[in-house]
């Protein structure tokens, strides 16, 4: 079962996989071209409070994506924290 | 400079290289490196957004302009900025067109960032890659396979240490080899979401393949480099839920007391000393007109330009700072949702702040937005954040108020100015919002990048350009605008034994005169009204304008003198003229209104649009004057 990305708690030991992208063409082809592509690992660091933006790391990099970018991406759990 | 003589003499001759790639990737750092830092700012053909030009350094062999661009992730564009990068690609500069791309990637990277590499190449202009953040790398004991690169890529591929210059003689070397162009730029057609996934699983799979750890072949994966351990750490407090809004209130704290505190004696010292040349120069010369022109007009007007450049410069140097370690990134996250609502970004919040000591370093540091619509907006209200040059006018007024009253009252008055003035901004804001279009989508996707120690004598110099491109750009227009307000208070000449002050039958005092039905609704005479058209030289000249009006003895200087005489002021039918109700009036109309002719020129300079300069000069006025008739209508009323 996937899970919006925008919705999911943070916690930087869980690790996602990218299950698909939906939405806004222009936002999900940025989603792509930064590296948050289907098949894509990635771990949901923290939120930002206010319901500010999320950071997501993918590899060594930490992205911040607002609400609106982080409704587009669909996760999947990848394995349970030791 | 010598760029220009450079065209002029020998056009074409050079060729012309592009630097592309996406942000963060070390593109700057590299093009310091090739050109000792020497650039000429250019701005794309209607277009605020900046790229440099500059010619390589002697320390390279090889001799071309080089063309640095704003960072993009593809050619895609999806905001101002990387629109200009793909137009600057195949625009005809006037250097001549670009005959090769020299794409910035990080070695850290390179999974997200070989896709850019593939994109570039449909271009079918030669291309040579660099490999940046190589001492990353280095510290992380990992090493690039560049046999597997340069095979995969079909191009030259050069690791570039960003810190040491190792690499640029490789670099220079490949680039005096490279074939000239064969045919002229394509641009390529836009990729599919299949295409584009292709090629990131294709990158994935070079950068698993090409980076391999030094020490320990397995272990690979889980290898993390020091600097991200590191940055790991300090993100662990710098975002944590509670202590980062702290350090973030700190920090920013910090960088506003500089430009405020820091600058004020510089700026004194400016000031001092052209008032001094002037004084100087018409004591030792004849009194002619065209002393007091050069003395009054032109040195003065010198030093209205000059006065703004150790805030500007600290300003910048500041930014420099907290963008180069990696800071203002994730201030702009922190404090993106309260911004976000109002139609701008985390970005937007460095300009703000610094609008609370002068507009003008404000509006050129939010030259950093890549959004037009967020500058706009940014920009617009800006001049509503209770800038420095406020708190003389509000000192008198409020004195006149307060005088006998404990002082608290004043104060707590006076906060009540600042925080009416952020309500007014978020107000107009929220407006604005609404009211401009969004031209596309915007999409937001904000890098954090690895907290790196800052570069010093890099940010001097940036901040340095910055402040001389301040000068030659906006001074000009400040300097004609002042001239032009000083010569409307000189001329005409009043006779020697007039019983009026020249101030009052200068061109500047009739007008005063003449508007005086549209501000005696707001409860200012004729007087009040000449000092608010002189206040547009600057605002805290309301202050000096008032004293030579109401002929208090030692001027602005002696403030029991000018708040006695104001306060004995009165309309010609015997009315007091300083009464609660045209006080709060006035401070209601200095709240908003922009009052400020260099504002006015740095608006025209950073927008590059008279309409956006005028509209913003005249919607804030109006809404000034309307605000300060209704504040004064109501109180009046109530018998205030």
């Amino acid at each position: 079962m996937s899970l919006s990305l925008d919705t999911t708690e943070a916690n930087p030991r869980i690790s996602w996989t990218i299950d698909s992208l939906s939405g806004d063409a222009l936002i999900v082809e940025r989603l792509r071209e930064v590296g948050l592509f289907p098949g894509a690992e990635i771990s949901i660091v923290r939120r930002m409070p206010l319901g500010g933006p999320v950071v997501v790391r993918t590899g060594d990099v930490d992205l911040a994506l607002r609400s609106q970018e982080a409704q587009c991406i669909w996760i999947q759990r990848q394995k349970v924290p030791r | 400079m010598h760029l220009d003589s450079a065209t002029k003499s020998s056009p074409m001759t050079l060729p012309v290289i592009a630097l592309v790639g996406p942000p963060n990737a070390g593109k700057t750092t590299l093009y310091n490196w090739i050109t000792g830092a020497k650039y000429r700012a250019v701005n794309y053909p209607g277009s605020t957004v900046e790229y440099a030009i500059g010619e390589s350094a002697p320390r390279m062999k090889h001799r071309f302009y080089l063309i640095d661009t704003p960072g993009t992730y593809s050619l895609s564009p999806k905001g101002e900025d990387e629109e200009i990068t793909v137009k600057a690609l195949f625009h005809q500069h006037k250097v001549g067109n670009i005959s090769h791309i020299v794409i910035v990637v990080d070695g850290t990277q390179l999974n997200r960032h070989l896709m850019l590499v593939k994109q570039i190449q449909e271009i079918h202009l030669p291309v040579t890659v660099v490999v940046t953040m190589n001492d990353l790398l280095k510290k992380a004991g990992q090493k690039l396979n560049l046999k597997l690169l340069t095979e995969q890529l079909t191009c030259p591929v050069i690791l570039f240490d960003g810190v040491l210059g190792e690499g640029l003689t490789e670099l220079d070397q490949a680039l005096a080899n490279a074939k000239a162009p064969e045919q002229f730029a394509v641009r390529p057609q836009s990729w599919s979401p299949e295409k584009l996934d292709q090629a990131m699983h294709w990158a994935a799979r070079l950068n698993r393949d090409a980076v391999k750890s030094v020490k320990d072949e397995v272990r690979q994966s889980a290898h993390q480099s020091s600097v991200a351990n590191r940055t790991r750490l300090l993100d662990g407090f710098l975002l944590h839920p509670l202590l980062g809004p702290l350090f973030f209130f700190g920090i920013m704290s910090l960088l506003f007391t500089s430009i405020y505190w820091l600058a004020a004696p510089l700026m004194d010292l400016i000031d001092g000393s052209f008032g001094a040349s002037a004084e100087f120069l018409k004591s030792s010369l004849p009194g002619y007109v065209l002393t007091d022109f050069i003395a009054d007009g032109l040195i003065a007007g010198f030093g209205a330009v000059l006065v703004f450049v150790p805030q500007i410069f600290i300003l910048f140097f500041g930014v420099g700072l907290l963008e180069t370690s990696g800071y203002l990134a994730r201030a702009a996250t922190l404090i993106d949702r309260p911004l976000a609502m109002l139609g701008m970004s985390g970005r937007s919040f460095v300009p703000l702040l610094s609008g609370f000591a002068c507009a003008v370093p404000a509006m050129m540091a939010a030259r950093n937005l890549s959004s037009r619509r967020d500058r706009m907006i940014t920009n617009f209200i800006i001049p509503l954040m209770t800038c420095s040059a406020r708190l003389p006018v509000y000192g008198l007024l409020l004195g006149l108020i307060f005088i006998d009253a404990p002082a608290w009252q004043a104060g707590l008055a006076l906060a009540a100015l600042y925080i009416g003035a952020l309500i007014v901004g978020g107000l107009a804001a929220a407006v604005l919002n609404r009211l401009i279009a969004a031209d596309r989508k915007s999409v937001l996707v904000m890098e954090l990048p690895l907290y790196r120690p800052p570069r010093l004598t890099n940010i001097l110099v940036q901040s340095l350009k910055r402040t001389r491109d301040y000068v030659w750009r906006a001074g000009p227009t400040i300097l004609v605008l002042s001239i032009g307000i000083w010569g409307a208070s000189y001329f005409p000449r009043a006779p020697e034994d007039a019983a009026v002050s020249q101030l009052e039958q200068s061109y500047l005092g009739k007008a005063g005169q003449y508007l005086s039905p549209i501000t005696e609704p707001m409860g200012a005479d004729w007087r009040m009204g000449v000092g608010l058209l002189s206040a547009f030289a600057a605002r805290e000249v309301f202050v000096s304008a008032l004293a030579i009006i109401f002929s208090v003895e030692n001027g602005e200087e002696n403030v029991e003198g000018m708040l006695s005489t104001l306060k004995a002021a009165t309309w010609p039918d015997g009315r007091p003229l300083m009464t609660v109700a045209s006080v709060c009036s006035l401070l209601i109309f200095f709240m908003i209104s922009l009052q400020c002719l260099s504002t006015f020129a740095i608006a025209k300079k950073e927008s590059g649009s008279w309409n956006f300069a005028v509209g913003q000069l005249v919607a804030l006025n109006l809404a000034a004057y309307v605000l300060a008739v209704a504040t004064y209508q109501t109180l009046h009323f109530f018998g205030l």
